[in-house]
């Protein structure tokens, strides 16, 4: 599974409160859809991870400019 | 999800109660991958609360376009002393920032991690503390307090 596919498939879960109504038809595949649904769940989870360090990249980036920002007016 | 949560721990209070929540919040919750995810939330949340109270004070500060008169504005002596106290803040935001992203998620978050957030929020009260009413009042404002 791809990232983009993971981006949808969460995309998908934030926009359509519905996607419950997909469960029936994972199982109703037998063991091959129950291996589906758990790779799901395990890229939904890594990316989630993913996601979060993303955030954090940007907050370490963003509290240094802010940072150089209050550095600049006590230089100032 | 994040933006909600995000949401609701904002609108507890002030900056300082906010922070003393996400601190709490992290050594609450359940070990791995969620904790992560908390101190991560934790940590953002941590340096939009800062990044309201450095907007406000650009905002109050004498000379600006949004400042408001003189006597109720703040003079560059008196933002100094704001920046004195919000620069190690943000840089205390960044260092726990770091911690947390050299944290494999699956191992629990380490102590250093409430204890820079600590630290924050105590830097943050003491610059929010200089702030005249009106702006304390606008960081309650854009962070969800009363």
């Amino acid at each position: 599974m791809t990232k983009v596919q993971v981006e949808q498939i969460v995309a998908a879960l934030a926009i359509n409160t519905q996607w419950a109504a997909l469960l029936p038809a994972i199982f109703a595949a037998g063991d091959a859809g129950y291996a589906a649904f758990k790779s799901i769940v395990a890229a939904l989870r890594e990316h989630g991870v993913e996601a979060d360090v993303v955030l954090l990249e940007k907050t370490i980036a963003e509290a240094a400019a802010r940072k150089q920002h209050e550095d600049d007016i006590l230089a100032g | 999800m994040r933006n909600r949560f995000q949401k609701i721990v904002l609108s507890l209070s002030m900056a300082g109660f906010v922070l003393a929540a996400l601190a709490i919040a992290i050594f609450t919750s359940a070990c791995g991958a969620k904790q992560y995810h908390i101190a991560t939330v934790s940590v953002v949340s941590a340096n939009a609360v800062a990044g309201a109270v450095q907007e406000t004070a650009d905002a109050f500060t004498c000379g600006s376009a949004t400042a408001p008169p003189e006597g109720k504005c703040l003079s560059t002596e008196q933002r100094k002393a704001v920046a004195a106290k919000l620069s190690p803040a943000f840089g205390k935001i960044g260092e726990v920032a770091q911690v947390v992203k050299d944290t494999d998620p699956a191992d629990p978050i380490p102590d250093a991690v409430k204890s820079l957030l600590d630290q924050a929020k105590e830097l943050l009260n003491q610059a929010l503390a200089l702030l005249p009413a009106s702006a304390q009042k606008r960081v309650a404002d854009l962070t969800g307090g009363q």
